[in-house]
């Protein structure tokens, strides 16, 4: 890394429009890290601050709760693991019509049983074991919603309050709400006297043989990241994030090694006298790698420095960003591989140039 | 190396190049055999092939045909990586232009020589310094090639030559650039410092006076070398 250092100090002009283009990429991937989590966070907050590990879904639901009908005789079975906490799930999208001229809201309606596991705060408990009523994210506060406003849920006549707020997420990209699950199979089935739900919420022990039990319930178990999967658009959103990312990653591979072929073919008469000095290809090859390592390293820092500070000023916004920052580095160091991907491609040409190149002279 | 082998020994050197669909004979058949501490001067017209015999005396090109032995190491046989090891030990060169690299310091090219060598740093820099004041450039050791004249630059090459203790220093036409004065101040500075350092040199030039200043001349014609009479 002699020369390569003292190069990079003294022409560093000469690296500006490749650092600024590796800076910009960069840039553009941390941010879509941030969307990436902001839109996961948005999509499946809500399943994840349930106090769960485990979920049991009808076999053939593909995690997708409107998908999954389960019942009594399902739950009973799955009661008799030992160890497990188990409590019957509702899940569904339903559209809130204020009552009043409030604001109307669609809303992920959880219907839990309130003395179950899932609901942990006393107070909560004690807000659906009263008076109908439910308990929305505070997210909602944000659309305009009130404790006290009354809405009149699709499928319900009945008006239900807002009992309270609690920090609940989303769920499928809008607030979650929490009703105790006679009332969601109220608002769901028109009846409370159905024993039907979405799903099994559970809290298993370590290394259980689940397999006898999904075949005698017709049930299919999933971890609870397993089950994100089945929020609305999740893989969607994840696929074209996905394929953004590695698009930029190739850009990033391809941007680099051309400007290194491009080095190159530049500086071929200076390689050539470093060849004539008696350097070995490797010799060379290493300090190439090593500069441009180096442009890589400084231009991905600022870049993703720059993508922080948008995803901190977009953060609580409209859009849905979320500041991770093992994502962040994750990104920055599958950037600066694939460019030194790139560059490791490229210096093969090195090889290629005979020492003999030094006579006709390196001062260019 | 032994005390009587030479520091290099050019045996029936064949070289050619493409020439349409043929190819044509650059050298035919050269010998040439130089003791220790011997500095000569190889004169020819432009394309007599002097550029191309340096060439594979200092390894950067193959022969068709023949042998070089450097201080007593034939390369024949030896492969790429043999060739640069050995050109690392033993070869140094002067190039017409200097050919510097445009962003080291004067130091830092004679520097950049000892790093290739993996010599330690401090030893390399007090070696460096030295070299610069024994070409006159004391006090210009910061300075990049472009902050220095044709002469200066020139003299940042012979320092850097003599950087490696090279066995033999191949120069081809170092004076090519500079004025009849200092062209006279660069070749009496290199033939002295390789006498001093016991360095062989091999001078490639197509002027005469400076011919005249090395121990031996020699002239390249039609490929073949033959000894010139002395002054």
């Amino acid at each position: 890394m002699f020369y390569a250092l003292r190069d990079l100090r003294r022409t560093r002009r000469r690296f500006v429009l490749v650092g600024t283009v590796i800076a910009l990429i960069a840039m553009l991937s941390t941010i879509l890290v941030g969307l990436t989590d902001g839109l996961v966070e948005d999509g499946t907050s809500g399943l994840e601050a349930l106090p769960l590990d485990h979920l049991a879904m009808q076999e053939g639901s593909e995690a997708v709760f409107s998908r999954s009908t389960l019942g009594q005789r399902e739950l009973e079975a799955w009661s008799e693991v030992d160890g497990a906490d188990v409590s019957a799930l509702g899940v569904s999208f339903v559209n809130a019509a204020s009552v009043g001229g409030g604001p109307n809201i669609d809303i992920a309606l959880f219907g839990v049983p309130p003395d179950s596991f899932l609901v942990e705060r006393e107070q909560g408990r004690d807000a659906l074991r009263g008076r109908p009523g439910i308990v929305l994210a505070s997210e909602a506060q944000d659309e305009g919603v009130r404790v006290g406003d009354r809405f009149r849920f699709a499928g319900s006549d009945r008006p239900l309050p807002v009992l309270g707020f609690t920090f609940g997420g989303s769920y499928g990209h809008v607030p979650v709400g929490y009703v105790d699950i006679a009332e969601w199979r109220e608002i769901n089935y028109g009846s409370r006297q159905t024993d039907r739900f979405s799903a099994i919420a559970m809290r298993l022990p370590e290394g259980i043989d689940a397999a006898p039990n999904e075949r005698r319930t017709g049930t299919a178990l999933l971890t609870k990241s397993e089950a994100y999967a089945g929020s609305p658009g999740y893989s969607a959103e994840m696929s074209t994030m996905s394929l953004i990312r590695l698009f930029l990653l190739l850009i990033s591979a391809l941007v680099v090694g051309a400007f290194f072929t491009v080095l190159i073919v530049e500086r071929r008469a200076q390689i050539g006298l470093l060849r004539a000095m008696g350097a070995t290809g490797g010799y060379v090859m290493r300090d190439g790698i090593g500069q441009m390592a180096v442009v890589q390293l400084v231009a991905t820092t600022l870049g993703c420095g720059a993508g922080l500070a948008v995803i901190l000023a977009l953060e609580g916004g409209p859009v849905p960003v979320s500041f991770s920052l093992g994502g962040i580095l994750t990104a920055a160091a599958a950037l600066i591989a694939a460019g030194l991907l790139g560059t490791i491609v490229s210096i093969r040409r090195v090889n290629r140039i005979e020492p003999a190149t030094a006579l006709s002279g390196a001062e260019a | 190396m032994t005390g009587d082998e030479p520091a290099l020994r050019l045996e029936g050197i064949r070289a050619t190049v493409p020439d349409g669909a043929a190819r044509r004979v650059i050298l035919d058949g050269v010998d040439l055999r130089l003791p220790r501490g011997e500095c000569i001067a190889i004169i020819g017209a432009s394309g007599s092939g002097k550029s191309t015999l340096l060439a594979v005396a200092g390894l950067l090109r193959t022969p068709d045909a023949g042998v070089v032995t450097i201080a007593g190491e034939a390369a024949d046989g030896l492969r790429d990586r043999g060739r640069t090891r050995l050109r690392r030990e033993r070869v140094a060169f002067i190039y017409q232009s200097a050919n510097l690299l445009p962003s080291l310091t004067a130091r830092e090219q004679l520097e950049l020589m000892a790093h290739i060598r993996r010599e330690p740093r401090r030893q390399a820099r007090q070696g460096a310094d030295e070299l610069l004041a024994m070409v006159g450039l004391e006090g210009r050791a910061a300075q990049l090639p472009g902050q220095l004249s044709g002469g200066e630059r020139q003299r940042v090459g012979i320092a850097r030559a003599l950087m490696c203790r090279p066995d033999v220093i191949l120069a081809d036409e170092p004076t090519a650039s500079l004025d009849p004065k200092m062209s006279g101040e660069i070749v009496d500075l290199l033939t002295a410092r390789s006498r001093e350092a016991g360095v062989s040199m091999v001078l490639v030039t197509h002027e005469e006076e400076a011919a005249r200043r090395t121990d031996r001349r020699l002239q390249l014609s039609q490929g073949r070398l033959e000894a010139l009479a002395t002054a």
